[in-house]
């Protein structure tokens, strides 16, 4: 029994050390400058060391010891922006603790992998294009004016709570913060939000299509529209540019050749 | 004059929004195509080619160090470029090309501003203080703003000069160039659906959608 209770423990980090209301709203308000000096050799090394730094102070008494603090943060990290909310509740919880700057080190430099490859599928790949998609149906359903409200305020919902939950589950965790991310269920939200994106391409891309049957050669346009849609599914994020350069060039020749005859 | 201060305004926000602080996706085309329509006089031209514009940037999001063409900065050009042109029937191709040129190079200079960055951000000669850490993120800040709004006025005077130039004698008609630039929306939005429709569940998701779309919204 009390073995299970102490691997329990473990498991859910350390009890929560309190951090003033004050330092923690400092905190989360420059997390969202975490990438203001993003860079190829440190990238969000230093936005940590500037979101840490109150912390620091309030563990730190020694101004000294605070400077050398936020030299260690500054060093390489990388994360996704909104996931670094996470590292910062962590990092700042082992400061509190007075863990061992060369664990803090270990530490810091296992994190990137998991919070990059979480923060891309479930915010880049997932909730950032859902949001979109939802913004362009309701901009086709009702206004543009709607459309964008809408996505502002449902993507921004989202992104905020990510951080302030962030924070918070990275500081209650501590150093245990690996082994509560496995066991938060991540990829099945991602897989809900992946549904979500199926159902509104089908939905933007009807809206497309039907746009395109509108025209003079109404078929001749949708069979080229349908086959566009295939093309790019078939050939995945490689048809990107090439897609791009195309419309590019098309929209050139077009200009070009209206100095000769028209279409 | 007044114009273009605003625009310039709202080129250095989105250039910060985009990945320096806060990111809430202001600076995403859907957000900055109508708001800059709403400038130019211009509302629905704004909102259609800020739609196609975030129909084709949907693969390329603010992820880690990769270059992408930036958004943001691209759509406030593209609306300038098709506002110059309007009502011609090259507004929105020549709008949406615009966009996918100029965001490419405000790509390219965010790439410029992150090497200029790492000179503060990792100096050899000594350890970071938190004087050094505010002065790289203040100075980072201001860059990035700077360099969103000289892009939007440079990239605003040459759509004003060259968008007439090019649509004078457009030979297509505005269908025809609605169907050239949504082509290419159609083909990113295939793009993404590789990437997410894994399944036959959702490939069903993928056609119930679709004929939602075209039977519910199609023509609005």
């Amino acid at each position: 029994m009390s073995e299970r209770h102490d691997a329990r423990a473990s498991e859910q980090g350390p009890p929560a050390a309190t951090l003033p209301a004050s330092v923690k709203v400092s905190v989360l308000f420059r997390s969202l400058l975490v990438q203001a000096a993003w860079n190829y050799r440190t990238m969000l090394g230093t936005g940590m060391a500037f979101a840490l730094t109150p912390v620091l102070r309030h563990v730190h008494d020694d101004p000294a010891e605070v400077e050398r603090a936020v030299a260690r943060h500054a060093s390489l990290f990388n994360a996704h922006p909104y996931l670094a909310s996470l590292a910062l509740g962590a990092l700042g919880r082992m400061e509190m603790d007075g863990v061992d700057p060369a664990q803090v080190e270990r530490f810091r430099a296992a994190l990137p992998g998991p919070l990059g490859a979480i923060g891309d599928r479930l915010v880049w790949a997932g909730w950032l294009p859902l949001c979109s998609l939802l913004g362009i149906t309701i901009s086709a359903a009702f206004s543009i004016a709607a459309g964008v409200v809408t996505f502002l305020l449902v993507y921004n919902a989202g992104h905020l709570a990510v951080r302030f939950w962030g924070f918070e589950l990275g500081w209650s965790a501590g150093l245990s913060l690996g082994s509560r991310l496995g066991g938060l269920g991540l990829a099945r939200e991602a897989r809900r939000v992946e549904a979500g994106i199926c159902l509104l391409i089908g939905v933007v891309s009807g809206v497309l299509l039907t746009d395109l049957a509108g025209g003079g050669a109404s078929s001749l346009l949708v069979l080229c529209g349908v086959l566009a849609l295939l093309a790019g599914h078939v050939s995945g994020p490689r048809a990107w540019r090439p897609t791009a350069w195309i419309v590019t060039l098309g929209v050139g020749v077009l200009a070009g050749a209206g100095h000769f005859f028209s279409l | 004059m007044t114009e273009l201060l605003l625009l310039a305004l709202i080129g250095g926000v989105v250039a910060v929004d985009g990945v320096a602080a806060v990111q809430s996706m202001v600076s995403r085309p859907l957000v900055v195509g109508w708001v800059v329509g709403l400038l130019v006089g211009e509302p629905v031209l704004g909102g259609q080619i800020g739609v196609l514009l975030e129909l084709y940037l949907l693969v390329a999001v603010p992820s880690g160090g990769g270059r992408h063409p930036e958004g943001g900065i691209a759509t406030v050009v593209a609306v300038a470029a098709a506002a110059a042109v309007s009502p011609s029937a090259a507004a929105a191709g020549l709008g949406v090309a615009a966009g996918l040129g100029w965001g490419w190079i405000a790509g390219e200079s965010q790439a410029l501003l992150r090497r200029w960055n790492a000179r503060r951000a990792d100096d050899p000669t000594h350890h970071l203080g938190v004087r050094d850490v505010v002065r790289a993120q203040l100075l980072g800040l201001g860059a990035d703003f700077g360099r969103g709004a000289v892009l939007v006025v440079v990239g605003v005077l040459l759509a004003r000069v060259l968008a007439p130039l090019l649509a004078g004698p457009w030979p297509a008609s505005p269908m025809l160039t609605w169907a050239l630039v949504s082509m290419g929306a159609l083909a990113s939005l295939g793009i993404v659906l590789r990437g997410v429709a894994e399944t036959r569940g959702r490939a069903v998701l993928f056609g119930v959608g679709l004929l939602a779309g075209a039977f519910l919204l199609g023509g609005a």
